[in-house]
Formats: structure tokens, sequence, C-alpha cells
């Protein structure tokens, strides 16, 4: 099964399920709506993957190489197929990461409207909360920054000056 | 003003936020949260806590005079409460700063860089005081989470203890969902198999699914580091 790996800031998440009296029936908080955005000429970042920890694992250290500092990373997954089914669209677009492979992984979801959006967020909170959304805390992060940094990583490719320092690089 | 020998009677001592019995009840040092200044001489439950073991203050055996001034204190030996109400307010100040910021993971932010820099002058006295304005509520919920993240993220044996324990109080007493769960990130960062019966509370009275859904995955990082200490 093919997963759609999205960024998130948990909080966010956790606030939906809390209870806000003043929401009409079947809508959820507004705050997860950010984890979709920036979006850019409709066009969203994400990842396909399969959930296997190793894949998973690797995208995690990609990403956080390209962060300022060590922290926590959170993710939310999503099966390809049911926003496929739900007229979403992707076209291939490589990644920015120092994993060459990681990079390859890297789709944008297009033709994003307010409306998609909405959608996006909606789904992701019926089909993924709480099960596949992720946090990889931060010593785990770091693990596999090192471990990445020695078998993936292209060391020019790392660029931000705290990360390097981490890496010894 | 009470004299010296009147009220110090006593080599006894006790850590800043304790209370005793006197004449006229209960009496704590504390801060209050409403008029956001060192208060005293009220009943213990109005006082927020307050722990700094290095720094004791005389035991004081007269009931204290509810409009006793800040000078009055000072005589009395109370040097704390001007440190208390100027790392209060530097606190809240920063507090404030962080509330026009948006805080994203792995991203560079002032609000944390101010914090630590407080916490650095003022050590663990820094530290209670933040725990205690986030549990009274005077710090908004997000802006809470963070700086909880940043504590757990001090490396500092000798806080160790201290700030693990507040963190624990936070993931059982915060009222916010944020603030519970930036108490679970830096309890993580501490990573203390001391807090294995604190996180098995909380998975019992969480009320928010994803977030109990965290702790529960969060509890084998503290085992491992219980079986790693064997």
């Amino acid at each position: 099964v093919t997963f759609v790996f999205r960024r998130i800031q948990m909080g966010r998440w956790e606030k939906a399920e809390e209870q806000h009296l003043w929401l009409p029936p079947g809508e959820i908080i507004a705050d997860p709506m950010a984890d979709f955005f920036p979006t850019q000429d409709g066009k969203l970042s994400v990842y396909l993957v399969e959930d296997s920890r190793p894949i998973l694992d690797r995208v995690v250290a990609a990403l956080a190489a390209i962060r300022q500092g060590l922290d926590k990373f959170e993710y939310g997954l999503m099966e390809l197929e049911v926003l496929e089914n739900m007229g979403f669209k992707t076209e291939v677009s490589p990644g920015d990461t120092p994993d060459m492979k990681v990079n390859e992984w890297h789709v944008n979801l297009i033709e994003l409207s307010t409306r998609r959006i909405l959608d996006l967020t909606h789904i992701f909170y019926e089909r993924s909360v709480p099960n596949m959304l992720r946090r990889v805390y931060k010593p785990d992060v770091q693990e596999l920054l090192l471990k990445s940094n020695e078998m993936f990583f292209d060391p020019n490719k790392v660029t931000q000056p705290n990360i390097r320092k981490f890496l010894g690089l | 003003m009470r004299n010296r020998e009147e009220s110090s009677i006593g080599a006894s001592q006790i850590s800043f936020g304790e209370s005793w019995n006197s004449p006229a009840g209960t009496v704590g040092i504390g801060y209050d949260p409403t008029s956001r200044k060192p208060s005293w001489g009220v009943s213990y439950q109005d006082f927020r806590s307050r722990l700094e073991p290095d720094e004791l203050i005389p035991y004081i055996q007269y009931p204290l005079d509810l409009q006793t001034d800040l000078s009055d204190v000072e005589d009395a030996g109370l040097h704390s409460i001007r440190r208390l109400s100027i790392v209060t307010d530097e606190l809240l100040a920063v507090f404030q700063l962080g509330s026009n910021e948006e805080f994203e993971d792995g991203m560079e932010n002032q609000f944390s860089r101010e914090f630590l820099k407080i916490v650095e002058v003022y050590g663990i006295f820094a530290i209670t005081t933040a725990v205690d304005l986030i549990l009274s509520g005077e710090v908004k919920p997000f802006v809470a989470a963070e700086a909880l993240q940043r504590i757990g993220d001090i490396e500092d044996d000798s806080s160790h203890d201290i700030r693990r324990k507040l963190l624990e109080k936070c993931l059982l007493q915060g009222e916010s969902v944020y603030i519970r769960d930036g108490a679970l990130i830096g309890l993580v960062s501490i990573n203390d198999p001391a807090t294995i019966s604190t996180l098995k509370q909380a998975i019992q009275q969480e009320s928010i699914p994803l977030l109990r859904k965290l702790i529960i995955e969060a509890l084998p990082l503290f085992e491992a580091a219980l079986e790693s200490r064997k």
C-alpha cells in the first residue's frame, strides 16, 4: 500500500480532538488545516512511501536534515488510493534533501483549491487520527540522522550549520 | 516593624513556598497570580509553590501582617521575594513575546532563546516560576508547550529531578492538551525511568485519544532506560 507522507504538527490534531462546544456538528476546529499550507501554485509537497519502518526512518532523517536544528519530527500518513478516489492528483517532482532516494519519492499534490485543502484536512482527521499520525522524538531523530549520514546522505547537500555540526561535517 | 530578634527566632528554616502554622492560620510565601506580585500571609491554597533548594529563608514565628510591605519582609530576611518578582516579570515578558511567534519543529525561534537566557541567569528558580505561571493559566498554551520542551532539553544533572517532577506535574495537571503534550516531550528528553508510574497514571486519565496514544508509545522509551540501568 502506498501512503502519502506529510509533515505535521501534532498539537493541531490534538486540538481537533478536544471538544469545542461552538463547533457545528460534523466540523472540526480549523487548526489542522495549517498542516496543508503553504501551497504554491495550488501544489502541496508530499512524499509517497510504504508504511515500512526503514523507509519512514529514511524520509524522517532526510527532512530533519534540512531543518535549522535538532528536534522531534511529526508526520501523518494517508493511503494514496483514498485520495485518488476522492479525485486528488499528483505530479512527480524531485525533492531537495540530502538523500537522493528520498528525493525520488517526492511528489506534489496538484490542482488544490481551498475546498480541496478542506477535504484533505477532513479525510486526514477521519482516517489518520490517531494511528497514522506519528512522532519521532529528538533522540531518535538524532540517531536516524547519524545513520542516514553514514549510509545515504550526500554531505554536500547538508547545508544547515547546526546539522552539519552535529554530523561532524 | 518587628524586630529581627523576634522575627527570626530559632535556627529553623523553610524552603521558599512552604507553609507553616501560626496563630493567624496557615502562612506561606508565594506568587499571587491575580496581582502578579509575590504574596505572603494568606492561606496556603492561594499560593503557588516554589522550589529553590539552595535558597532558604528564615523561619518566622509570628503571624505575618497582611499589610506588610516589601521592605518589612526584606528586613525579616526574605531576600527571595524581590528575586521572585524580577524573574516573574522577565518570564511574563518573554512568554508575551512567544505568543506572537509561530513555532515549528526544528526551526529556531526567539522565544526559546530568550527563555533559556532567563533560565541561565536564574537557574531552577526560573524553571519553577515558569511552571508555576504555566499551571496557573498565565501563559498561552502553545507557548507553554514550547517552554516545557526546552525545560526537558536542558542539559544539567543538578536540576534533573526537579525538572522531571515539574514536567510530570504538568503532564498530569495541565489544563490544555498543548501543556500536557509539551510536558510529555520534555519528559522523553529527560528519559528517567522514575517517570514510568506518572506515565501510567497519565494514560489512565488522558481524555484526548491522540495524546493518550503518544503517551503509550513513549512508555517503552522509559522502560528501555530502566533496562539499560540494570
